[in-house]
């Protein structure tokens, strides 16, 4: 497969596309949306509060909030069988490895139990992967780990997209 | 609404389409599945738009003017601009496709660089006095059909670009600068 290499100014372009596709909905809509799907209360107005984060990138405005938590719902949607705490627990836990400077804005939503299974989950496939030893039972975490490793693949490239255009500015995101 | 994913020859004869017939802009546009937001074009308005689209060709008059040995920022004359756009921006489109078969030349890059920065500049000062027109989003279609013939843009980002333009959802001298970023660091 032919694969495009994302370099700075594509980056750029696909970070403004989301950030039009993202502008056209309102953080109220995606709220009633997670609720209406059957997310608790407490971790849908965290969400919400968080769709509300932008950055300036070049004077102009990008709600990384709302991109994210676009990207969010067409996971769950993509996941119609899976749980969705577990799939909202998954996709936080796949975002804050692969993006690290979301997980300030999102430690407040990662509180909530869905979120913690998936960061215990999280926690396992680290340790996997420094070769050390896991409790490798195939409870509800042991789920928890897949369903994360399948949204590591999916958040993929929106990650590339955000550490090309934000790993070489200051963050200074405003709520 | 998922944005329609044309491919790259569709998204080209598209926009020759358009270069050909600027005032026919929400049925071409919309065959590519691109939706035009207060899509109320005046009939009366269609002969000048066709007009100035064609005069302004950007492109195809400057390299027109390279070719006589004319320096076209400088030197040329509006009653030539006006009497040859339409046709000698297709001919230099084609003869201009011919040369570069790779990728963009040299000398055409910094031609569409610097375009595009005054265009960027020009459309600013228009946005903040709320009179960008359609013929200059017409326009902005038309000046991306480089980059996606020498894949510097995709064909879908291409689409969505066009797409949130026309919608007013991007501000159309932003989207030049992205233009200019992609064409800057291609190598």
């Amino acid at each position: 497969m032919n694969e495009e290499v994302l370099t700075k100014a594509k980056a750029d372009l696909k970070l403004n596309l989301l950030n039009a596709e993202a502008e056209s909905l309102s953080s109220s809509d995606l709220y009633m949306w997670l609720i209406d799907s059957g997310l608790s209360s407490e971790v849908a107005i965290r969400l919400k509060n968080f769709a509300d984060v932008t950055e300036n990138v070049t004077d102009h405005a990008i709600s990384i909030g709302k991109i994210v938590l676009l990207k969010i719902v067409d996971f769950i949607k993509l996941h119609p069988n899976l749980a969705i705490g577990i799939a909202v627990g998954a996709a936080i836990g796949a975002l804050v490895s692969l993006i690290p400077f979301l997980g300030v804005y999102l430690a407040p939503v990662v509180a909530s139990i869905s979120a913690t299974i998936g960061a215990i989950a999280g926690h396992r496939i680290d340790k996997i992967e420094q070769g050390q030893t896991v409790n490798t039972s195939t409870d509800i975490i042991a789920i928890g780990q897949d369903a994360i490793e399948i949204a590591k693949e999916f958040f993929k490239l929106l990650a590339e997209i955000f550490n090309a255009v934000f790993n070489e500015q200051v963050l200074s995101f405003r709520v | 609404m998922a944005t329609p994913k044309p491919t790259k020859e569709k998204l080209l004869q598209m926009i020759d389409r358009l270069e050909r017939n600027p005032e026919d802009k929400i049925r071409i546009l919309g065959d590519t599945g691109i939706t035009l937001i207060g899509a109320g074009l005046g009939v009366a308005a269609s002969s000048v738009i066709a007009t100035t689209a064609g005069a302004t060709s950007i492109f195809g008059i400057t390299t027109v003017a390279s070719w006589l040995g004319v320096t076209a920022i400088a030197a040329t004359p509006v009653g030539w601009v006006v009497g040859c756009a339409t046709a000698a921006g297709a001919l230099a489109y084609g003869v201009s496709r011919l040369i570069h078969n790779g990728g963009l030349a040299e000398g055409r890059k910094k031609e569409l660089i610097q375009k595009y920065k005054e265009d960027a500049k020009q459309i600013e000062i228009k946005e903040n006095s709320n009179g960008v027109t359609d013929l200059d989003k017409t326009n902005f279609v038309l000046s991306i059909r480089d980059l996606i013939e020498k894949d510097i843009i995709s064909p879908e980002d291409a689409t969505k670009l066009i797409n949130y333009v026309e919608q007013g959802k991007i501000f159309l001298s932003h989207a030049y600068k992205l233009l200019k970023n992609l064409l800057e660091e291609n190598k």
